[in-house]
C-alpha cells in the first residue's frame, strides 16, 4: 500500500510522479508545509490524499481574497488537511482559483466536514462548489447580494444594518417609523467620515 | 416590626390607585432575557446565587414575551437577529420597559462591522441603557433599579406611552 | 448540482462595492419587521400526510443563545431537521484584516464566551508560531493554569445547563455558584470576569498578583466536592439518565468525517487531544490523560466532560508546583509589548510601547507567510490560519471554531429520534454561537 511507503515521508516527496508535477510551488514558514497547485488539479490531489495516503481529517477550509495583488490569480482556497494515528501529518494545499470562473469541485463526498466548510466559503467569497447540494447562504442572510469577506467589501458595510423600520408603540398600536438620524456617533458606528472629520477638527491646535 | 404593627389586624391603608398598582408592578418585574452572546453569560449569573436578582423581585424569567414586561436586550445583534428581537418586542403586552445591557446592544461596541446593529435604539425605544463589555452583574441590579424607579413615575390611566 | 441562487452570471462573477450599493437600493426587504424572518426551508404545504414543520429558535431557552432549527414532524418524531445558523455574525475575520495583531486579542475574548482566555492563549500561540517565537517558561505555564481553569468553568457550566435543560435545575445553580470561584481568579488576574483580553502577542499583559497561588490552591480545594455533588445529583436522577442514556449516539466514523472535535468527539473515541498530539506551551511536561468514551450517547459526553475537568484540575496542580519565576513577556520588544509599570518607569518601554502601537511600526511577519496553529478549547480544536503580506494587520485571519464543524452533524444526528431527545442532545453538544458565527 502506498501508505507504507509515504510514512516519513514529507507530503510533496510522497506524490507520485504524475501528481508531482503538478505542485506549482511548496512554501514551508516555521515548519508548515503547503503546497500549491491549480484549481484543475484541486479534485485530483485531494482525492490522492484522502484514498492512498489516509488523510482522514479534513481539519478547516478556508480562502484567501488577493484583490488587486500581483498573485497568480485572485482567489486561493485553502484545505488544512491532517492524518491521524503513529504517522500523523499535517500540512496544507493552497489552490489557485481565478476571478473569472470562482468555479471548484467540490469534496464532500470525501470528508463530510467539507459540507459546511464549503458552504462558508461560499456565503463569504462567492465560489461556488460544484456538485454540493447545500451552497446556501449560511452567515449571512438569505437574500442578501453581496459576499463580506472579498477584499473590495467595506468592512462597516454599504448601508444594510440601517435597513430596518422603527417599531414604537403608540397607545395601543405598534407603529413602523423611519429611523431617527442620530447627531451623535451613537447608531452610526465608531468610524463614520463625519466623525473622523469631527475628530480631525477639534483636534487641531488652535 | 413592620407596617402590620403599627396599622394592626383590623386597620386600614389610604393610597392611590396609582401608587398601589405601580408599586406592584415595579416590585414583581417579569424578565424577558433576549440574550445573545457574552452580556447573557452575566445576564444569567444575576439569575443564579450570588447575586441573586429575586431580591429585586425580578426573578420569574419569563421566556415568552407575552407574559413578560421587561425585555433585556443583551449581546450583539446582527442583521438577521434585528427582526427577531422586534418580533419579540412587539409580542410584549403593554406596558413594557426594554434594558439595552452591554456595550453591543447600546451602540455597536467594539464590532464596527457590516452585520452588526449600531445599537438596538435606533429600532425598538429603549428605556435604560448598561455601559459595560460585559457589565458586571450588580450594573445590572443597578439597572433594574432603574427601571424601578421608571415605574414608579407611571399614571396608571394614561399608560405608558401616552394614548 | 444547485446552482446558488446569489451568484451573478459569468460575466460579473462576484459583485463589487457598488454593484452591491444598487441591489441594495432596490430593496432587500425580507428583513424588515412584520416580514417573517429568513426561512431557509421551503414551507411545506399541507399535504395531507400530518406532518407538521416546526421552528425552534433563535430566540428559545433551550437553543443557550441564538441558534436556530427547523424541525419537520410526524406526530413527536423528527422526520427531518435542519438548522439556520449566523443569528450572532459579527464579522470577526473582517475585523482581522483591519486590526493590528495585539489589537485583535481584544476581539477574541468575545468568540467563546464562556472561556475567553482559551481563545486568547489559542490567538496569541498563533500569532507567535507565525512569528516564530517563543514565550518565557512562567508566561507558558501561566498561560496552561489560565486555560484549565477556563476550560473547567467552561465545561462546569455545560453540565449544568444539561441538567437545567433536563430538569434538574439546582444542578446549574450549584454549577454557577462554583463557576464564580474561577471569575475570582479571572478577575484578580486581570481585572475583568469574562472578557479577559489578558494575553498579548508575546506574552501576557502583567504578571499574576502575589495572592494568586493562595487564590488556586483554595480553589483546587472548594471546587473538586462539586463533581461528586453533581455526579450524586445527576447519576440517581432516573428522568437525567434515561433522557441522556442512547441518545443521539455518534459513531467515531462520523464524528472523524465531520470533524468533530473536543469532548463530543472524544466521547465517541475519536481520540484526539491537540494538547497531547501538538503540543503547545509545554503541554508535554506535564503528566495527564486524555480521556476517551465509547458509547458516543448523550451520556457519555457528559461522563467525558466530568472526567476532563478532573484531568484539568490535575494539571493546573502540577503545573502550580513547577510554576518557574521570572518575566512574562518574551524579551523582543520588537514584537511584544512591555509590561504598563515598564512603560511609565522606563523611557526604552515607552519608547518601544509607542512605536508597536502606531500603525506601520508594529507586529509585521514576513509577507506571504502563513500559517494553521490549533490549540485545544473547551469545546474542540481552536485553530488559526493566519496569512500576512508584511503589514500590520493580518491579510487573512480565518478561525476555525471548534463549535462550527461540530454542529454540522447535529441535524442529521437528531433525524429520526423525538423533540425532547434534540433538546437533551443539544445541550450535550454544548454550541457557543459567538464561536459559531463568529
Amino acid at each position: 500500500m502506498a501508505a507504507d511507503m509515504a510514512d516519513t515521508l514529507s507530503p510533496y516527496d510522497s506524490l507520485p510522479e504524475h501528481l508531482r508535477v503538478l505542485v506549482t510551488d511548496q512554501v514551508e514558514h516555521q515548519g508548515q508545509l503547503a503546497l500549491h497547485c491549480l484549481s484543475v488539479d484541486q479534485r485530483s490531489m485531494l482525492e490522492h490524499f484522502r484514498t492512498q495516503q489516509g488523510y482522514d481529517f479534513l481539519v478547516d477550509m478556508t480562502a484567501i481574497d488577493h484583490l488587486g495583488m500581483d498573485q497568480t490569480e485572485r482567489f486561493e482556497v485553502v484545505y488544512v488537511l491532517r492524518r491521524l494515528g503513529e504517522n500523523s501529518q499535517q500540512f496544507r494545499l493552497h489552490v489557485w482559483l481565478s476571478e473569472d470562473s470562482p468555479d471548484l469541485p467540490t469534496v464532500f463526498d470525501l470528508w463530510d466536514s467539507a459540507r459546511w466548510g464549503e458552504r462558508e466559503t461560499h456565503d463569504m467569497f462567492g465560489i461556488t462548489f460544484e456538485g454540493n447540494p447545500d451552497l446556501r447562504r449560511f452567515l449571512m442572510p438569505e437574500d442578501y447580494p453581496g459576499f463580506p469577506l472579498l477584499k473590495d467589501y467595506p468592512l462597516r458595510g454599504v448601508g444594510e444594518r440601517r435597513q430596518f423600520p422603527r417599531v414604537v408603540p403608540r397607545g395601543d398600536q405598534m407603529v413602523e417609523e423611519e429611523p431617527e438620524d442620530y447627531p451623535t456617533s451613537i447608531g452610526r458606528g465608531m468610524h463614520t467620515p463625519e466623525y473622523t472629520e469631527e475628530v480631525r477638527r477639534d483636534s487641531k491646535p488652535k | 416590626m413592620g407596617l402590620e404593627s403599627l396599622i394592626g389586624g383590623e386597620g386600614f391603608l389610604t393610597t392611590t390607585v396609582n401608587s398601589i398598582v405601580n408599586w406592584g408592578r415595579k416590585n414583581a418585574l417579569w424578565p424577558m432575557p433576549f440574550g445573545t452572546a457574552c452580556c447573557a453569560i452575566e445576564m444569567m449569573a444575576t439569575f443564579s446565587g450570588r447575586y441573586d436578582i429575586s431580591r429585586f423581585g425580578a426573578e420569574v424569567v419569563r421566556f415568552s414575551p407575552r407574559q413578560a414586561d421587561l425585555l433585556i436586550v443583551s449581546g450583539r445583534i446582527s442583521l438577521k437577529m434585528m427582526p427577531v428581537l422586534q418580533k419579540i418586542y412587539r409580542q410584549m403586552p403593554e406596558p413594557k420597559w426594554v434594558i439595552s445591557m452591554g456595550a453591543c446592544a447600546s451602540c455597536g461596541g467594539v464590532f464596527d462591522t457590516y452585520t452588526l446593529i449600531q445599537g438596538v435604539d435606533q429600532f425598538i425605544p429603549v428605556d435604560v441603557y448598561v455601559p459595560g463589555c460585559p457589565p458586571r452583574p450588580e450594573s445590572l441590579l443597578d439597572a433594574l433599579l432603574e427601571i424601578q424607579n421608571l415605574v414608579g413615575e407611571e399614571r396608571f390611566d394614561s399608560g405608558k406611552h401616552g394614548s | 448540482m444547485t446552482p446558488s441562487p446569489n451568484r451573478g452570471t459569468r460575466d460579473t462573477p462576484v459583485p463589487t462595492a457598488e454593484t452591491l450599493e444598487k441591489e441594495l437600493e432596490k430593496g432587500w426587504k425580507s428583513h424588515r419587521a412584520g416580514v417573517r424572518p429568513s426561512q431557509v426551508t421551503e414551507v411545506v404545504e399541507d399535504d395531507g400526510s400530518g406532518r407538521l414543520v416546526m421552528n425552534f429558535g433563535p430566540q428559545h431557552p433551550a437553543t443557550h443563545g441564538t441558534l436556530r432549527s427547523i424541525f419537520t414532524l410526524e406526530g413527536e418524531t423528527i422526520v427531518k431537521a435542519d438548522v439556520e445558523i449566523g443569528y450572532l455574525h459579527t464579522g470577526f475575520e473582517k475585523l482581522g484584516e483591519n486590526m493590528t495583531y495585539q489589537q485583535w486579542v481584544t476581539v477574541s475574548d468575545r468568540m467563546n464566551y464562556l472561556s475567553a482566555i482559551n481563545n486568547n492563549v489559542g490567538y496569541s500561540v498563533a500569532v507567535e508560531q507565525l512569528l516564530g517565537i517563543e514565550v518565557p517558561p512562567r508566561c507558558a505555564a501561566l498561560r496552561v493554569i489560565m486555560s484549565e481553569l477556563s476550560r473547567i468553568a467552561d465545561h462546569i457550566l455545560c453540565v449544568g445547563l444539561q441538567g437545567m435543560d433536563l430538569g434538574a435545575f439546582s444542578v446549574m445553580l450549584w454549577a454557577f455558584e462554583k463557576r464564580e470561584l474561577v471569575y475570582d481568579i479571572i478577575e484578580a488576574v486581570c481585572g475583568a470576569r469574562l472578557t479577559t483580553s489578558w494575553t498579548r502577542v508575546g506574552g501576557i499583559i502583567r504578571d499574576v498578583p502575589e495572592f494568586f497561588p493562595d487564590l488556586v490552591y483554595s480553589f483546587l480545594d472548594e471546587f473538586p466536592p462539586l463533581l461528586d455533588e453533581i455526579h450524586l445529583m445527576l447519576l440517581n436522577n432516573r428522568i437525567f439518565v434515561d433522557r441522556v442514556k442512547q441518545i443521539g449516539v455518534l459513531t467515531e466514523d462520523q464524528a472523524r468525517s465531520w470533524g468533530i472535535t473536543g469532548p463530543i468527539g472524544r466521547a465517541s473515541g475519536f481520540d484526539v487531544d491537540v494538547r497531547r498530539d501538538q503540543p503547545y506551551l509545554g503541554y508535554d511536561k506535564y503528566d495527564f490523560k486524555v480521556p476517551v468514551q465509547t458509547e458516543g450517547d448523550s451520556f457519555a459526553r457528559y461522563m467525558q466532560r466530568m472526567e476532563e475537568i478532573e484531568q484539568s484540575l490535575e494539571i493546573i496542580r502540577q503545573a502550580m508546583a513547577t510554576l518557574p519565576s521570572g518575566p512574562v513577556v518574551h524579551d523582543d520588544f520588537k514584537t511584544s509589548l512591555p509590561t504598563k509599570d515598564a512603560v511609565h518607569n522606563d523611557m526604552e518601554s515607552l519608547i518601544h510601547h509607542f512605536k508597536l502601537v502606531m500603525l506601520g511600526h508594529g507586529i509585521q511577519p514576513t509577507a506571504g507567510a502563513s500559517i494553521y496553529s490549533a490549540t485545544e478549547a473547551p469545546c474542540g480544536e481552536l485553530g488559526f490560519f493566519i496569512a500576512s503580506d508584511g503589514s500590520d494587520t493580518a491579510y487573512r485571519l480565518r478561525i476555525r471554531p471548534p463549535s462550527l464543524y461540530n454542529y454540522g452533524f447535529f441535524p442529521r444526528l437528531v433525524e429520526g429520534g423525538m423533540i425532547s431527545d434534540a433538546v437533551a442532545v443539544l445541550s450535550s453538544f454544548h454550541i457557543i454561537a459567538g464561536e459559531l458565527d463568529r
